[in-house]
C-alpha cells in the first residue's frame, strides 16, 4: 500500500474553508452581535414601556422571551467551547 | 440566524387577533351610541407594501397598519342607526379570546422548544 | 403596558355611560309625577352618547356621554278639574316619563353595563394568560 502524505490533502482542505466564509471566530463574534442586539432590542422595549409606549403585551412579553433564549445559546455555547477547550489542555502531546 | 422564526410567523396573528379585541370592545361599548355601526378588522399579509425585507434579519413588515379597521355595514339597523349586536359581539369576544390564547401558546411553544433544545433536555 | 389600560379604559367608558343611563332612569322613575319650582312638570332626561374615535389607534372607539338633555316628548294630559293644577279645560299636565319605557330602558342599560364588564373582564383574562405564559 502506498503511503501518502496528506499535506497535499490538507492544504486543500484549508484553501477550501478560506474560500468559504467559515471562519470560526467571525462566526462566533457575529452570533455575539446578534445576541447582543436582541438583548438591546428586549432593553428597548422596556425603556419605551417606562416612558408610556403603547406595546401590546404579548409582543413585548415575545420579545423578552426571545432575548432570553438568544442568551440561553450564547451561554450554552460559551460551556461548549470551554468544554473543549479543557479537553484539549488535557490532552497529552 | 433565524431560530425565531417559529416564534415570528406567529405574531401577525397575535396582532390582529389583539386589534380585533380592541375592536369588540369598542362595539360593545357602543352598543348604545346613536349612529355607531359595527366594525371589525379585515386580515390581510401582505408584505407590507414598498417596504422588503433585503436581509433575513430584518423585521418584517407586517405592522399592525396592514389590519384596516372597517364598518360592517348590516341591512339591520336599530331606530338610533345602530347596528351593534351584542350577542353577536359577545361570540365575537369569546372565539376571538380562545384564539388569542391558542396563539400565544404557539409563540412560546416555539421558543420553548428552543430552550428545551439548548438545554439539552435538561431543566 | 399603556395600550393593554387604553383597552381597560373602553370597557369602563362603556360602564360609565351605561352607569349615567341608570342613573337618569332612576331619576325619571322618582320624578314620574313631580313639578319644577316654576310649576312646569319635571321632563324626562335622557343621556346624549356619543362615540370618541381615537387619533391614534383607530380600533379603540371609547364612549362618552355627551350631555344630559331634557326630553321633548309631549306632557302626559291627565282630565282632573278639580286639581289646582288643572288647565281652563280640565286637563293636569304631567312629567312625559313613561314607566313601561323606562323600565325597559332599564333593563337594557343593565344588560348594556353586564356586556361591558365581561368585555373587561375577558381583557384581563388575556392578559393574564399571556403573563401567565411568561415565566
Amino acid at each position: 500500500m502506498e503511503i501518502r502524505s496528506i499535506d497535499g490533502f490538507l492544504k486543500d482542505k484549508l484553501s477550501l474553508n478560506k474560500r468559504g466564509k467559515g471562519d470560526f471566530l467571525q462566526e462566533l463574534d457575529e452570533f455575539v452581535q446578534w445576541v447582543n442586539r436582541e438583548q438591546h432590542k428586549s432593553e428597548a422595549i422596556k425603556e419605551a414601556v417606562f416612558k408610556g409606549a403603547e406595546i401590546p403585551l404579548h409582543q413585548m412579553v415575545v420579545e423578552f422571551e426571545k432575548a432570553k433564549t438568544a442568551l440561553n445559546l450564547l451561554i450554552q455555547i460559551r460551556n461548549k467551547l470551554i468544554e473543549a477547550f479543557q479537553e484539549i489542555n488535557r490532552m497529552q502531546v | 440566524m433565524d431560530i425565531f422564526k417559529g416564534a415570528d410567523k406567529v405574531m401577525p396573528y397575535l396582532n390582529y387577533v389583539w386589534k380585533r379585541h380592541k375592536v369588540i370592545l369598542s362595539n360593545i361599548a357602543n352598543a348604545d351610541t346613536p349612529n355607531y355601526r359595527t366594525k371589525d378588522v379585515a386580515f390581510s399579509l401582505e408584505e407590507g407594501g414598498k417596504l422588503k425585507t433585503t436581509k433575513p434579519r430584518h423585521i418584517k413588515p407586517v405592522s399592525s397598519e396592514d389590519f384596516k379597521v372597517f364598518e360592517v355595514r348590516k341591512r339591520l339597523l336599530g331606530n338610533d342607526l345602530n347596528d351593534v349586536s351584542i350577542e353577536e359581539e359577545m361570540a365575537k369576544l369569546n372565539q376571538n379570546m380562545i384564539a388569542y390564547e391558542v396563539y400565544m401558546k404557539f409563540a412560546k411553544g416555539s421558543l420553548d422548544e428552543l430552550n428545551n433544545v439548548i438545554k439539552e433536555g435538561r431543566q | 403596558m399603556m395600550d393593554l389600560f387604553r383597552t381597560f379604559d373602553v370597557s369602563a367608558s362603556g360602564m360609565q355611560a351605561q352607569r349615567i343611563r341608570f342613573n337618569t332612569i332612576a331619576s325619571n322613575l322618582a320624578n314620574f309625577e313631580s313639578y319644577k319650582t316654576t310649576g312646569e312638570p319635571f321632563r324626562k332626561l335622557e343621556p346624549v352618547f356619543e362615540a370618541l374615535e381615537d387619533q391614534l389607534q383607530k380600533e379603540l372607539v371609547p364612549v362618552r356621554v355627551r350631555e344630559i338633555r331634557e326630553s321633548n316628548e309631549p306632557f302626559r294630559l291627565v282630565f282632573d278639574p278639580t286639581n289646582p293644577r288643572a288647565d281652563a279645560e280640565g286637563f293636569v299636565r304631567l312629567p312625559n316619563v313613561e314607566l313601561v319605557k323606562e323600565m325597559a330602558d332599564m333593563i337594557s342599560a343593565m344588560r348594556s353595563y353586564e356586556a361591558n364588564l365581561n368585555a373587561f373582564k375577558t381583557t384581563r383574562e388575556m392578559a393574564q394568560k399571556v403573563l401567565e405564559l411568561w415565566r
